[in-house]
């Protein structure tokens, strides 16, 4: 049954040890969501819900993830274990089995809760879908890197990474040396990556764009952590260990999938420019931290003769989803299920944000009547009633 | 495919340059949006304002724009207090408590846990609450009340316009971190102090009905506590701040007209009176100021530290100072005629009542008293000894005394003859 996705991959050992990175890249994310504390955070029961819009019901599988998570991430590193342990040893089929397996998993935590949102799990996800099941993976994973890249220099085409304002932390690079590094970022990811689509193999220009590109995530780790530039390597290995030509790429299965990857992010960029303050029309692109927002909400509280205007904290919440809309209509949501039936009440929700870099705070939700009139979201991550 | 990668490359190259230079100022100064007072906030409405009606007599702190502090009120040999909450003032912060204001019907009080309350003075049954838990200080300022609209900022820097017959909320906006003196409205204008953290602040006009900012003043270097006066003829606004500094606005554009420095920080708000202001610092220097220019026109030291508001007699051309242990008597000119001790250890502000010719003022005298003292502060009358320690200023209206008790409750002293 799953022959022929298997075919090309026993007969590449190269393939197969990228097959052995991917499954490291797995086993990394569950012993990053086990000792970072954070799947304990998110699937705690006293903490929030925050549901992905295409999956609004999960709180009804969410207590697999409060009472088992443990037991979930183990078995996923596991199955990772078992996947890249196999691909070493040449075990294709059953790699394949375990790699599916162990993507199936992380998934099923993963769409659990918006929380664990991160562009290192949406890069390791499409790319792990590719080498499963894309024809002619080589050239297409080839094309697919450049396309994450050039995604990300495009969000970084703001104030915030210009400035260094967004940085989790402070760089040790100089701050006359840290502007033009970031700078310099940008040119590498919207100009330099695309040439390892056009250069020879192992050019000069070739090891270049590689070199700067190990550099720019090894340099990465001291502001972002282990995590993005680990993830990252298992990822880049792809270019140590294939040959492609992409500019061999026929497979139409092969095309239709990268330009279903390509269209997210066009849309971002292109239809909604100011994502990264309003939050929206990222649900399906690369959400990386390219800004640093900063809101102020009122939670409007209507009943007969009291009204509440609370501005609530809303959690130790990752900062690029702090003033997102999907949290904040998952908060709405929650607010009105627990007061609702109580007597006549009802909700409106006012948030304005701005970016640090900023001094014009963006009217970003409105919405009234929240509980009498129940929000959703669509599939750009608006609110909609 | 060449000519395709060449295009890309050309394409993302003038994107950049055109990115760069689109953000070349934030790059330049990229913590420039830190500084808050630089921030610039949303209005959230949440019904139509309607017809342009009038709303008829505003009702706010210290009665006018000029801050006289007259109040209307009767003649009685006795009152009988009630206890309309029990429960107003938490004394989460030490800040001087919102004062009453009240209309014909309605009294409307702001309490330091974030409680905002509108009371029938008949019945003294609550008509409607708003609770803002955000303001994590509460209320401090004093509400402004005007027909059907009432409004109040709060310690988290929001100023909200609410229906006073329904307590629903027609508009509001943040303005800063925090609104702790009492705005003023004069005639269709909001004039607010806001304060940012770090310290410091600005003066801000506001559309009342629409809630639009129409302009923010330049930075005053400090936070404000002085909640602003205005001259007779509305060109000018005055106030003081926590730098010592005491400043003249512009009503026209909220340009700083001239500022002068005194000798410690100003709390209370100033009184305008025929082109001269008056005002009092902290260290207890009460200060004549000419309007046009800022120069000092006598300074006088009195006996220990204030933060209250003096309260003017037009007619008598007197200015009612008061200290933590003294009231005072100046003549337009500066010049003391008369103190009478009260030890009221309270930055509570004398209220001023003329009845005819017959001039009185009432006062939170003893710390924890109400008395009202003639107007050539001979003789002191204790009216209630309430218990607990007030520094808020009491709220008179014809035949009722309403105060709010630090870490206490709402009283209503009703007059009886």
């Amino acid at each position: 049954m799953f022959n022929p996705f298997i075919s090309e991959i026993k007969i590449s050992r190269p393939l197969q040890i990228f097959g052995f990175m991917l499954s490291l890249s797995l086993l990394l994310t569950a012993y990053f969501w086990q000792s970072s504390g954070q799947l304990a955070g998110v699937f705690s029961p006293e903490g929030p819900v925050i549901c992905w819009p295409f999956f609004a019901s999960c709180e009804t599988t969410r207590s697999i993830l409060v009472d088992y998570h443990r037991f979930l991430t183990a078995s996923l590193g596991v199955l990772s274990l078992g996947a890249a342990l196999t691909f070493l040893y040449a075990r294709v089929s059953i790699a394949w089995a375990l790699l599916f397996l162990a993507f199936i998993l992380k998934i099923f935590i993963f769409v659990h809760d918006y929380q664990l949102m991160g562009n290192y799990h949406y890069m390791g996800f499409v790319t792990i879908f590719f080498f499963l099941f894309i024809p002619d993976r080589v050239n297409s994973i080839a094309w697919l890197l450049p396309i994450f890249y050039v995604s990300a220099g495009l969000l970084k085409l703001n104030p915030e990474w210009l400035s260094s304002a967004n940085l989790l932390s402070e760089s040790w690079i100089p701050k006359p040396l840290l502007y033009p590094s970031l700078m310099f970022a940008l040119i590498l990811e919207l100009m330099l990556v695309p040439l390892l689509l056009a250069v020879p193999f192992r050019s000069r220009t070739w090891w270049f764009v590689i070199l700067n590109l190990i550099a720019f995530h090894a340099i990465s780790w001291h502001i972002v952590g282990y995590f993005y530039p680990l993830t990252m390597a298992c990822i880049l290995s792809f270019y140590f260990l294939v040959q492609p030509q992409p500019r061999n790429l026929r497979n139409a299965i092969a095309i239709l999938a990268l330009v279903a990857v390509a269209i997210p992010q066009l849309t971002r960029t292109f239809l909604f420019p100011d994502s990264s303050v309003e939050g929206t029309g990222r649900l399906w692109a690369l959400n990386m931290l390219d800004g640093m927002p900063i809101c102020n909400s009122h939670f409007v509280i209507r009943s007969p003769r009291l009204n509440v205007v609370a501005s609530p904290e809303m959690g130790p919440l990752a900062p690029r989803i702090r003033c997102d809309p999907i949290v904040f209509a998952a908060t709405v949501k929650d607010i009105c299920k627990r007061n609702y039936s109580e007597g006549p009440f009802d909700l409106d929700l006012f948030v304005e944000t701005r970016m640090t870099t900023s001094e014009k705070f963006v009217p970003t939700i409105a919405i009234r009547d929240a509980c009498s009139r129940p929000v959703r979201l669509n599939i750009f991550g608006e609110i909609v009633q | 495919m060449r000519i395709i990668g060449c295009a890309y490359m050309l394409i993302i190259f003038a994107y950049v340059i055109q990115s760069s230079l689109r953000f070349g100022r934030q790059l330049v100064d990229p913590k420039a949006a830190e500084d808050p007072t630089r921030l610039e906030y949303n209005l959230f409405r949440l019904s139509p304002e309607g017809p342009k009606v009038d709303w008829g007599p505003a009702h706010f702190y210290r009665t006018d724009a000029q801050r006289s502090g007259l109040a209307s009120f009767g003649r009685f040999k006795s009152f009988v207090p009630s206890e309309v909450l029990d429960t107003l003032n938490v004394g989460v912060h030490s800040a001087v408590k919102s004062s009453p204001i009240g209309d014909d019907r309605r009294v409307f009080v702001g309490s330091d846990a974030g409680w905002f309350y509108a009371i029938d003075r008949l019945s003294k049954q609550v008509l409607w609450r708003i609770y803002l838990p955000g303001a994590r200080r509460g209320i401090h300022s004093n509400p402004i009340v005007q027909g059907d609209r009432v409004w109040i900022g709060d310690y988290s820097g929001r100023l909200f316009s609410l229906s006073a017959e329904s307590g629903e909320i027609r508009w509001f906006r943040q303005l800063g971190n925090t609104i702790g003196a009492s705005p003023l409205l004069d005639g269709e204008f909001l004039y607010a102090n806001v304060e940012t953290t770090p310290f410091n602040g600005y003066l801000m006009k506001i559309e009342k009905r629409s809630g639009e900012v129409v302009w923010k003043s330049p930075a005053i270097g400090e936070q404000s506590h002085s909640s602003p006066a205005m001259s007779d003829d509305g060109r000018t606004l005055y106030l003081g701040a926590n730098n010592k500094m005491f400043f003249a606005i512009s009503e026209a554009d909220g340009s700083i007209l001239w500022r002068t420095e005194l000798q410690a920080e100003v709390k209370g708000a100033p009184v305008f009176f025929e082109g001269q202001v008056y005002t009092i610092d902290m260290l207890g220097n009460a200060y004549v100021l000419n309007a046009a220019n800022g120069k000092l026109v006598s300074t006088r030291k009195l006996n220990s530290v204030a933060m209250s508001s003096p309260a003017l007699d037009r007619d008598a051309r007197k200015i009612y100072f008061a200290d933590m242990t003294h009231l005072y008597a100046f003549n337009s000119s500066g010049v003391i005629l008369a103190a009478r001790k009260i030890n009221k250890r309270s930055p509570s502000s004398p209220v001023l009542v003329k009845e005819k010719s017959h001039t009185r003022l009432f006062m939170i005298c003893e710390d924890k008293s109400l008395c009202e003292i003639s107007s050539d502060l001979s003789t002191v009358r204790k009216i209630h000894d309430f218990g607990k320690f007030v520094t808020s200023t009491p709220l008179l209206f014809d035949d009722q005394i309403w105060v709010s008790l630090d870490e206490g409750g709402l009283f209503v002293l009703q007059g009886v003859n």
